[in-house]
């Protein structure tokens, strides 16, 4: 089996990461935060520890780290935590569901209205452009990929967020595809929050994401309810990260997350990248010599370890479905990114979309080339 | 007249609002060589509820406070390290 959808959720996961889960299911079975027995405080461990690794790979404070269940959860929790009623926000236009949704959700229960910027193809100078003639008065907030889920383009955030703090408008980064693939430094970036999953680019379980604050807030609240502290009082605790972690956070979940940030420190983001990169750039070469295929988004060099493309002849769930036939598992349709599809005429069916991790091998990308060169001999 | 019986209290506590500062507290402390524990503290002396705090041994507690103070961890009235009668 060849695994090509590290964009949606990176697998295999190094051996320490499942270690981690096993371990503290095992070991450290107490409710984390909850009571101060000795099981509660290895729990509690396991969760602190998570921030610590996030807050070494991300420079920022351990307490400013919200630990969440996936990007989704913690860009609800970023964009309605700290939307103002009547808002106009700004949004690119090749952001996930997971943007757009809640975006558009705002327009219905806080009166807000939004419009939405050209990515340009990553190109700085226009997508500043773009943003400034979408500003208005009323605009408070923006928020952008730092990379597309769909293809390797990359938005000019460390500009937009230097655009932002002039303006005085809050920024809020979707990292989920860029989180362990390209060094973020917080600071540099001058985002009031960044949002990515945990079971992609950093190596964790599925069900783990983080929010990350970069300046101070007091963000409102989504989700009420035990927050280990403060329990006489009606409202949630003002303090992060506890203010937006109601209810039992998951120890094994979040000591794989720690251990999966721990591996890629060690391993290095430079090496992981270059290698996506590089399998992403042979996959390219191999695909220029098959005919009828289409590239979408990536110029001829891709920039990320994510390649999309179709072939003549074939839907893209079809395409999957050869593929999968032959062992090896890519991601096809809309990629829960509609606007970002729109934005690059894949068409009404989408694309097929070939993701990298750094378990792949060269291996891999000449099978992946072979089957896509019979599969186009016979259709074409 | 009776004579009275004193102890000193040996173990000090120093309450820390939340869970995760609490955790943060004692690995701080634990990098200077100052070994605590995360404690619970009851919902009566809080006045809030639930409440937490690091228990250390007095003799460390004013140089475990001015550690913290540093570190950005802000820490409530230490408790404990007085005298008490015990007659």
């Amino acid at each position: 089996m060849i695994y090509l959808d590290n964009a949606a959720t990176s697998f295999p996961k190094p051996r320490s990461v499942y270690s981690a889960v096993t371990k503290t299911m095992k070991k450290h079975g107490g409710n984390p935060s909850r009571g101060a027995h000795k099981l509660a405080r290895s729990a509690a461990e396991a969760l602190y520890s998570c921030r610590q690794q996030a807050a070494e790979l991300f420079g920022c404070d351990s307490t400013s780290v919200v630990l969440t269940y996936n990007a989704t959860h913690a860009l609800n929790l970023a964009i309605k935590g700290l939307c103002e009623e009547g808002s106009h926000i700004l949004i690119s236009d090749i952001e996930h569901n997971s943007v757009l949704r809640p975006v558009h959700a705002l327009t219905k229960t806080h009166n807000c209205t939004y419009d939405i910027f050209p990515s340009c193809n990553g190109d700085a100078d226009a997508v500043i452009k773009g943003i400034e003639e979408k500003l208005r008065p009323e605009t408070r907030m923006i928020i952008a990929c730092h990379v597309s889920n769909i293809c390797g383009i990359r938005l000019p955030v460390e500009q937009i967020g230097e655009l932002c703090q002039r303006r005085g408008i809050i920024f809020i980064v979707d990292a989920s595809q860029s989180a362990g693939h390209i060094k973020i430094d917080l600071n540099a970036l001058r985002a009031d929050a960044i949002c990515m999953a945990g079971h992609k680019g950093l190596y964790g379980p599925a069900g783990t994401g983080l929010l990350i604050f970069g300046k101070e807030h007091s963000p409102s609240t989504v989700i009420e309810g035990g927050s280990g502290a403060d329990s006489a009082e009606l409202l949630m605790p003002a303090y992060l990260p506890e203010r937006l972690e109601a209810g039992t956070l998951s120890a094994p979940l979040a000591a794989g997350l720690a251990e999966g940030m721990r591996w890629l420190r060690k391993i290095g983001i430079d090496t992981v990248s270059s290698h996506e990169r590089y399998l992403s750039r042979l996959f390219s070469d191999y695909l220029s010599d098959v005919k009828g295929i289409k590239l979408y988004g990536n110029d001829i060099v891709p920039k990320s370890g994510t390649v999309l493309f179709n072939l003549n002849g074939v839907s893209a769930a079809r395409l999957g479905q050869l593929l999968d036939e032959n062992a090896i598992c890519v991601r096809t349709g809309l990629h829960c990114a509609p606007l970002a599809h729109r934005t690059l005429g894949t068409g009404e069916d989408g694309a097929v979309r070939v993701s990298f991790g750094y378990f792949n091998t060269v291996s891999d990308v000449r099978q992946l080339a072979l089957v896509l060169q019979c599969l186009a001999g016979r259709i074409n | 007249m009776k004579e009275r019986n004193y102890h000193k209290m040996t173990e000090c506590i120093i309450p820390i609002r939340t869970p995760t500062l609490a955790s943060k507290a004692e690995r701080t402390l634990a990098l200077s060589g100052i070994h605590s524990t995360v404690v619970n503290i009851d919902p009566s002396v809080t006045k809030r509820g639930c409440g937490y705090g690091v228990k250390l041994s007095c003799r460390d507690a004013e140089r475990s406070l001015l550690i913290l103070e540093k570190k950005h961890v802000p820490c409530g009235e230490l408790i404990g390290g007085g005298m008490y009668d015990i007659s």
